[in-house]
């Protein structure tokens, strides 16, 4: 297995990636849901390794994270039902279907979706020998400026979207060359049987784009509950890098690379100093003492050495 | 055929370093050892042989790995094709052109030939990487290179069989440069025009060069530049690719020693919009590798066109003989 390291150098990041009423406004309506409907899973084991070593880590809306000592993935036990009635909430889809919504999306979200297809771009041709004319399933995209992207990018012949909010219309592909599913492994209970579902999309050489929030993170490890972009049942699987690889193990794909470059940990952290647990003493004084480069430079530590909270995956089937 | 019978001749350090890739890969049998000192056989349960001629006559086997100095190898290649048998020879492809061409005149006559040159730098991972991003186009055509591959030297360096030019037919541009050239030659097509300067700077009781810069042009107008020196006093590995939309870098290279740093690739869009970071800082993407398969690769391949009839595709005889040409085009200036 090629394991590769991508990092990048940024200008600092001064936009949001949400626009903050609206992102207020997707909170409310998911805190809203969790009040009114409570988990009551009795199982407690890590749906990453099937490890009974777990531990409390955070609580969110009296929701509580949990830790596999195993893995050191985090994770939300919950009813499957329970996901599957909040990832139709209509409250929900209804803000983010709305031109407003897509639109801040498009202002804040363009530079990175235009790296990302440039990527899969890359990632693709290296793979397969070829980035134009493809079968693509883009699973569960939520934003148009992102789906309009890929279509226009040369990579897609056929194009489907399935599981989407986005009325739009896309063709039937049976089976795909590339697989895209993208930030979709944090709504999932048992994500190692989605991904072997996922396999009989896939052409016996296509390959699996995929790309998560992982809880193996720098900023989500010291952060924890203080960090305000992850909340139930939006969030509920967080699997570290090496959960991550056994997820895909399991699900009978051979992993060709991982990569960890998010850019947002340092920045994340930084705002959010206030809710460093007191006893963090290296991280407070990290922050209060480095100058802008050191931070840079630990941000691509985190990003080389697997410790950044996004991973990107490329995967094909094993044989 | 499922396993490639072998005999390796020359079992200095890339002798061993072929064997062990071979025995990793686990389709074939190495049934004969050779070399010319004992002692470079010690601890290996094959038969042995001093004599490589011996050895290859005596042996059952389907292909002869020739890990031998430069002197020998179109020799024992040219006998080896004579024979039938497919071969697979280190770099470089003799001590100069006339040799290169020798062996193509064997590779020609012979029925069927499978030859493969070993230019093992083609398969490391930020090579691999970088092929990949050229051919995409992403980042639009390659049009300038500038190579640097630079050695440390050593204490008995001038008295190393690599200056002898008997043995050698060249110093550290045939040895070790030829590998740049190579990669230069893979991403950006044969040289035409060349210009050098190929001296003794330092090292200068002995009969080779320690340091040789090239200027080398495409018929089709790329330049590259490419430094190969002995003189560096440090291990050093550098490529840089200049593409119409964007560039590539490659440097450090993993190697058994481990001192050529850690191996890398960067590359960037151009961006004079600012769109990625500010006016000269473009964001730019990094991949370094933890890991060096290149030798298994190498050997995979040859395995591939000897049993599965595939083309040898990196490392052919026709590679071979336009580096020889480009080589002598450097020393000749």
């Amino acid at each position: 297995m090629l394991k590769a390291y991508d990092y990048a150098e940024v200008k600092p990041n001064t936009t949001e990636l949400q626009n903050a009423g609206l992102f207020n406004k997707e909170k409310s309506a998911a805190l809203r849901f969790v009040l009114a409907n409570p988990s009551h899973k009795e199982e407690k084991k890590c749906p990453v390794c099937g490890s009974a070593h777990t531990r409390y880590i955070f609580s969110r809306w009296d929701v509580n994270y949990l830790f596999c000592e195993d893995c050191c993935s985090i994770y939300v036990p919950v009813e499957d039902e329970l996901i599957s009635k909040y990832l139709e909430l209509e409250e929900m889809r209804n803000i983010r279907i709305s031109d407003e919504y897509q639109q801040q999306a498009e202002l804040r979200r363009a530079d990175i979706w235009d790296e990302l297809v440039m990527w899969a771009q890359y990632r693709i041709y290296r793979y397969l020998g070829k980035n134009t004319g493809l079968d693509v399933i883009d699973y569960g995209n939520r934003y148009k400026g992102s789906v309009d992207r890929f279509r226009k990018s040369g990579i897609c012949g056929k194009y489907e979207l399935k599981n989407s909010i986005l009325p739009v219309k896309t063709e039937k592909v049976d089976k795909a060359d590339v697989i895209l599913y993208m930030n979709q492994l944090q709504h999932e209970t048992n994500p190692a049987a989605t991904l072997t579902n996922l396999k009989d999309s896939l052409k016996d050489d296509g390959i699996l784009i995929l790309n998560t929030r992982l809880g193996s993170g720098f900023d989500i490890l010291t952060l924890k509950g203080g960090m305000d972009s992850i909340f139930p049942y939006e969030h509920i699987m967080l699997p570290s890098r090496k959960g991550l690889e056994k997820i895909l193990q399991d699900a009978g794909f051979e992993l060709l690379e991982i990569t960890t470059p998010g850019t947002r940990d340092m920045e994340s952290v930084l705002r959010n100093k206030d809710r460093i647990e007191d006893g963090n003493f290296f991280v407070k004084y990290l922050l209060n003492t480095a100058d802008k480069s050191v931070l840079s430079d630990f941000q691509q530590f985190l990003q080389k050495s697997g410790l950044s909270s996004f991973a990107q995956v490329v995967a094909k089937v094993r044989k | 055929m499922d396993k490639i019978r072998a005999v390796i001749i020359g079992m200095g350090r890339m002798g061993k370093t072929r064997y062990n890739a071979m025995k990793r890969h686990g389709g074939y049998e190495v049934v004969a050892v050779c070399d010319t000192n004992e002692a470079n056989m010690e601890g290996y349960e094959e038969k042995k042989y001093t004599d490589w001629k011996e050895c290859i006559d005596n042996s059952e086997m389907d292909a002869v790995i020739v890990c031998t100095y430069n002197v020998v190898i179109p020799d024992i290649v040219c006998y080896s094709l004579g024979k039938g048998y497919s071969v697979f020879s280190e770099k470089p492809p003799g001590r100069n052109l006339d040799d290169a061409l020798r062996m193509k005149e064997a590779y020609d006559r012979a029925e069927s030939p499978i030859l493969k040159y070993g230019f093992n730098h083609r398969y490391h991972n930020s090579v691999i990487e970088a092929k990949a991003l050229l051919d995409s186009k992403i980042l639009g055509d390659v049009v300038c290179a500038r190579g640097v591959y630079g050695k440390a030297g050593s204490p008995d360096f001038t008295h190393e069989w690599r200056n002898d030019t008997q043995i050698s037919g060249g110093g550290i541009m045939l040895d070790q440069g030829i590998h740049m050239l190579d990669l230069m030659y893979y991403f950006m097509g044969e040289f035409t025009e060349i210009q050098s300067s190929v001296d003794q700077l330092v090292w200068k009781d002995m009969p080779t060069e320690d340091s040789a810069f090239s200027i080398l042009r495409t018929s089709d107008g790329k330049v590259a530049s490419l430094h190969s020196s002995a003189i560096q006093w440090r291990h050093k590995f550098s490529l840089d690719l200049i593409c119409t939309k964007g560039f590539i870098s490659l440097n450090g290279l993993l190697t058994s020693t481990n001192s050529y740093g850690e191996e890398k690739i960067s590359y960037y869009r151009k961006d004079l919009e600012q769109k990625t970071g500010g006016l000269g800082k473009p964001m730019e993407h990094t991949m370094c590798f933890d890991s060096d398969q290149s030798w298994d690769y190498e050997m995979k391949e040859f395995y591939d066109a000897v049993v599965n009839g595939e083309p040898v595709k990196l490392g052919t005889i026709y590679d071979a003989v336009n580096l020889m040409k480009m080589i002598e085009g450097i020393y000749r200036v």
